[in-house]
């Protein structure tokens, strides 16, 4: 049984993590930093997160689109969304789910190694953002 | 998990003869891709030869790929490649010739740019068949799963990561490592070694990867010095084109860490050979992961006869550095205490470093550069 039913509980979860490190002051200006535009393509439900982090907006340090939008972007990283929801909890190692095919990543390989030490706190902020928003049933122990 | 080594590896006195023999491999038609020195060397008139005894009937040589090998030669090479549709292609020569051949058998089964397939996991099918034939034992670019080219355009490099690059066969030959001065002999093998000790402890190591990088480190430690003093000698130039063989397997099977993100930087920045950029910071490189391995360098320093403890082997690795014709401290390569900041910043962003088994920031780098200084 999948962790999410459907793309729009994604969205709430993983899109609501990204929209809240987009705010942090320290993750969200290590991202723009970075200077990155990077797509999270989720399978199984079947969902897209683009995170621009060229473009300031409302959003903090990035602009985020869910879903199909014309943004090119140059990193792809694509996955289940179970995977993704392991992923953010800190229970999926970056190195071994790309070498063992459970994530792909399509773009230059520096620049996705670089965001993987930028990213590492949003492991505790992922699972206090589900119980948040009434998602606590999904955080994995 | 999975244990993946797609290469048939050919080594020995003769392997062409048993390559020919029992490859399978349409071999009417070759395309071989090589470098002007490799040429010169007679090497490819060699290899030909050897083809010849296994029905080759016409070939191409392509010898234009220069020391770093750019886009625009995958481009120049692909063209003469589809003018000629050949049955194999061949590579001899280092890790940069090996590849170009890779990217240009890539692009030649499956199309589009090179970009297209950069990162990891975008091959999703196997590619053009490739021999190929180390001429430096040291990249294990023969069998790895990557590959480096330069797009100068753009001032970077294109990484591509998939195991449809490991080359279908690998011979290797001690005839065509001879020639390869004390110093690039010493480099090379100080490459492989740090492939080996690396890919042990990398955080996503596994049995396949310590099972092939120990015994390129004991191979190593034994046979590198008689290699470099003796460079005719046929026994120790194979165990060393083995040693970077099996290494190449270990860091394709796990990955490498700290000690190549520096030697990158050292590189990228300062133009230091890579063997010559590890040898100067290998061992400060080992003392600061060492307290993060657990007993790892201890099990490496029992398994390859270098003692009990990660102090043993650290020690042995230095004992080897300091027996060979490289330089051993940074000032030897013209990097002064002034550069030790931007070679901390540059290896920093290097993707290497996610492999390494203890976190790196930069005070870390920094203090692993002075004491190499």
């Amino acid at each position: 049984m999948p962790y999410f039913k459907d793309a729009e509980e994604l969205y709430r979860a993983i899109g609501g993590l990204f929209k809240k490190l987009a705010k942090d002051p320290q993750i969200g200006k290590k991202v723009a930093d970075a200077k990155l535009i990077i797509r999270f393509i989720y399978k199984n439900p079947d969902a897209t997160i683009t995170i621009d982090a060229t473009k300031p907006s409302e959003d903090g340090y990035a602009t985020i689109h869910f879903g199909e939008c014309d943004v090119k972007p140059e990193i792809e990283m694509s996955m289940a969304a179970d995977i993704a929801h392991e992923f953010w909890h800190g229970k999926v190692n970056l190195l071994a789910a790309l070498t063992t095919g459970k994530m792909k990543a399509k773009g230059p390989i520096n620049k996705i190694m670089k965001i993987l030490p930028i990213l590492k706190p949003a492991y505790k902020l992922y699972p206090e953002h589900l119980k948040e928003i009434g998602m606590e049933d999904r955080v994995i122990k | 998990m999975r244990f993946v080594a797609p290469t048939t590896v050919y080594y020995g006195e003769s392997p062409f003869e048993e390559f020919v023999a029992t490859s399978g491999a349409s071999l009417e038609r070759a395309f071989i891709i090589s470098d002007r020195t490799v040429s010169s060397l007679g090497f490819v008139d060699k290899v030909v030869g050897y083809l010849k005894e296994g029905g080759l009937k016409e070939h191409r040589v392509f010898d234009d790929v220069p020391q770093d090998s750019s886009l625009r030669t995958v481009e120049e090479c692909l063209e003469e490649v589809k003018g000629f549709s050949p049955d194999i292609i061949v590579a001899i020569g280092g890790g940069s010739v090996i590849d170009t051949a890779k990217a240009v058998c890539l692009l030649y089964t499956l199309g589009g740019k090179l970009s297209d397939y950069e990162g990891y996991g975008t091959i999703e099918k196997p590619i053009f068949p490739l021999l190929a034939i180390p001429t430096t034992a040291g990249t294990g670019s023969e069998v790895s799963f990557y590959a480096v080219i330069k797009d100068t355009e753009n001032r970077r490099k294109i990484g591509l990561v998939s195991p449809y690059l490991a080359p279908k066969f690998a011979i290797l030959s001690p005839e065509f490592t001879e020639t390869m001065p004390p110093r690039v002999a010493s480099a090379t093998g100080i490459d492989a070694l740090a492939h080996a000790l690396e890919a042990y402890v990398a955080v996503n190591t596994n049995p396949f990867a310590q099972m092939f990088a120990e015994k390129a480190v004991s191979k190593i430690f034994k046979f590198l010095p008689v290699s470099v003093r003796d460079r005719k000698n046929r026994k120790a130039n194979l165990e060393m084109l083995l040693s970077a063989n099996m290494a190449g397997f270990a860091f394709s099977l796990s990955m490498v860490g700290i000690v190549h993100a520096i030697a990158h930087a050292m590189g990228g920045l300062f133009g230091v050979p890579h063997g010559e950029a590890i040898a100067t910071i290998i061992v400060p490189s080992l003392e600061f992961n060492a307290e993060a391995v657990g007993n790892l360098y201890g099990e490496l320093a029992r398994a390859t006869g270098a003692g009990k403890t990660a102090e043993d082997l650290i020690e042995a690795v230095a004992y080897l550095i300091d027996s060979l014709p490289v330089p051993k401290k940074l000032r030897e390569v013209g990097i002064a205490k002034a550069d030790l900041e931007m070679i901390a910043e540059s290896a920093l962003l290097d993707g290497s470093l996610v492999g390494n088994p203890r976190e790196a920031g930069k005070e870390d780098i920094l203090a692993i550069l002075k004491k190499a200084l």
